[in-house]
């Protein structure tokens, strides 16, 4: 395996800017994921001032302010160890590039939530983190400097 | 499909275990810390927070952790939101205003005083309030530089036409301040009278920022000659600018006065710490620290003795109140016209 991923700068070299791109926005979720627990989980910010934000954004869609309000709200503990739970699934798959190709959707799913809780100024932010996971899924960044190429080596598909 | 699903429940399954193992450490901790909810200016470094915290933890075993807010009527809303799960034990920075506005959303706990806490004259029913604390005050008034030639000493003054554009108010629907001008006019004007007084002032003011700190810095850049601002703000240049050239205008009329309070919600988590931390702002060092960093009156005698806020003039001030909030509504509706008819 670890022959395979160094292998795969060889054969699949072309995609290293990318594994660049990568690795760095799996570091940009392993930290989110650290604050996020301090301050979540741990409990010392309590519940996310992104939510009261969110419930006096006037474009958020009415069913979405319904979730937030009635299911998400009440259990927010349950919600955030979930949410944080699938920024590590992120965070780890894109630092070893395992699973980068499904992994990048559920990113993708992350940030369209986001998109619809933050302020309208960090829209543009998270359109661009969009683009980056689509682009990661699209080339499936996992196969350089990644444990994708092994698999892909010897199944092939399209889940590498 | 397999390689994905087994892969996330490995990180689920890993985080699990983490959480199990540390929960308990965590509890101990957090049973030891109080989470004080205060503004950005309060807690950074410039500010009081850093060392009102550090002496705090020499006298108590508890550790005060800061949590910053950006804006009271978010701040109510989320510990209204998280309700029992709340972690805030201390609320500061509630003004008069909050008191009626925005307080009554979530239940405050009644806060045992220390006896022996003497609170200064001007305070009024504001001392005595048993769920909120006050921690400091001052009167508010137009700030000039020495050199501005127009005599100013009522509000009427201020219309003179060599004003005009010149004055930096802020906007009563965000900002404290502006909201503590829009009554002073109402306080100190019949009904009639304030609305034509407004619509005229609305000519003389250079804008209405959306915060006091906005229009401070039109002031401090002298794009504009007044400001509605704290009668501490020349205090302020003459002790971290060394620069005399500025003054509080004294007016006919009664000045409004800014009241800050503590409060404990009931949701408090370690609220017998949370009565201590605010007693402990009380006390003389703790009212220092508050005086010298967040350029406001200490709310108990003597404390300003020998420093450079004994200098400064007791100015006449009108008496402390908590207004309706249908009262507030009226104005700030009466204001918002006026300046819709002004085209802005």
């Amino acid at each position: 395996m670890l022959q395979a991923y160094f292998e795969s700068i060889k054969y699949v070299g072309h995609l290293l800017p990318m594994s660049f791109l990568r690795i760095f926005l799996g570091y940009f979720y392993i930290d989110l994921v650290l604050k996020d627990w301090k301050q979540y989980i741990i409990g010392v910010g309590g519940y996310s001032d992104v939510f009261v934000e969110a419930l006096n954004k006037a474009q958020i869609p009415s069913w979405y302010r319904l979730l937030l309000s009635e299911q998400i709200i009440p259990n927010w503990h349950i919600y955030a160890f979930v949410i944080i739970g699938l920024q590590l699934v992120v965070g780890v798959s894109y630092v070893i590039g395992y699973v980068v190709r499904p992994v990048s959707m559920l990113a993708v799913f992350l940030c369209l939530n986001y998109l619809t809780v933050y302020s309208v100024d960090r829209e543009i932010f998270f359109k661009l983190l969009i683009a980056c996971h689509i682009m990661l899924a699209w080339v499936g960044a996992g196969r350089c400097l990644g444990l994708d190429y092994y698999f892909f080596k010897r199944r092939r598909g399209l889940w590498w | 499909m397999r390689h994905f699903i087994v892969f996330v429940v490995l990180v689920f399954g890993a985080l699990t275990a983490f959480y199990y193992n540390h929960g308990d450490q965590v509890k101990n901790i957090e049973d030891k810390k109080i989470h004080v909810y205060a503004s950005s200016s309060f807690i950074a470094k410039w500010g009081p927070g850093p060392e009102l915290k550090e002496l705090f933890e020499k006298q108590n075993i508890f550790k005060v952790e800061f949590v910053e807010i950006s804006d009271m009527a978010m701040a109510i809303q989320k510990i209204s939101f998280e309700n029992d799960a709340s972690v805030a034990d201390v609320v500061l920075g509630i003004d008069q205003f909050d008191v009626t506005r925005v307080a009554n959303k979530i239940k405050w706990r009644d806060i045992e005083r220390n006896s022996g806490v003497k609170f200064v004259e001007n305070l009024g029913p504001a001392a005595v309030e048993k769920t909120f604390v006050p921690y400091d005050w001052a009167p508010m008034s137009f700030v000039a530089r020495k050199s501005l030639k127009t005599s100013v000493s009522s509000l009427k003054d201020l219309l003179a036409p060599e004003l005009k554009n010149k004055i930096a108010l802020q906007d009563p629907r965000t900002s404290s301040p502006g909201l503590q001008f829009l009554a002073w006019v109402f306080e100190s004007k019949s009904g009639e009278d304030a609305i034509k007084y407004l619509k005229q002032m609305s000519k003389q003011a250079h804008s209405f920022s959306p915060s006091w700190s906005a229009s401070y810095g039109l002031f401090k850049n002298n794009q504009s000659d007044l400001v509605f601002s704290y009668v501490t703000s020349p205090v302020y240049h003459l002790v971290e600018d060394k620069d005399d050239q500025f003054l509080s205008i004294e007016t006919t009329e009664p000045l409004p006065v800014q009241v800050e309070f503590a409060g404990i919600p009931q949701t408090c988590k370690n609220c017998e710490a949370a009565e201590m931390f605010i007693n402990f702002m009380l006390s003389p060092e703790a009212q220092k620290i508050i005086m010298q960093k967040n350029y406001m009156l200490p709310v108990i005698a003597h404390v300003k003795e020998a420093t450079a806020f004994d200098a400064l003039k007791v100015y006449k001030t009108l008496p402390i109140k908590f207004y309706e909030q249908s009262k507030l509504d009226k104005w700030i509706n009466t204001w918002v016209e006026i300046r819709k008819n002004e085209g802005i």
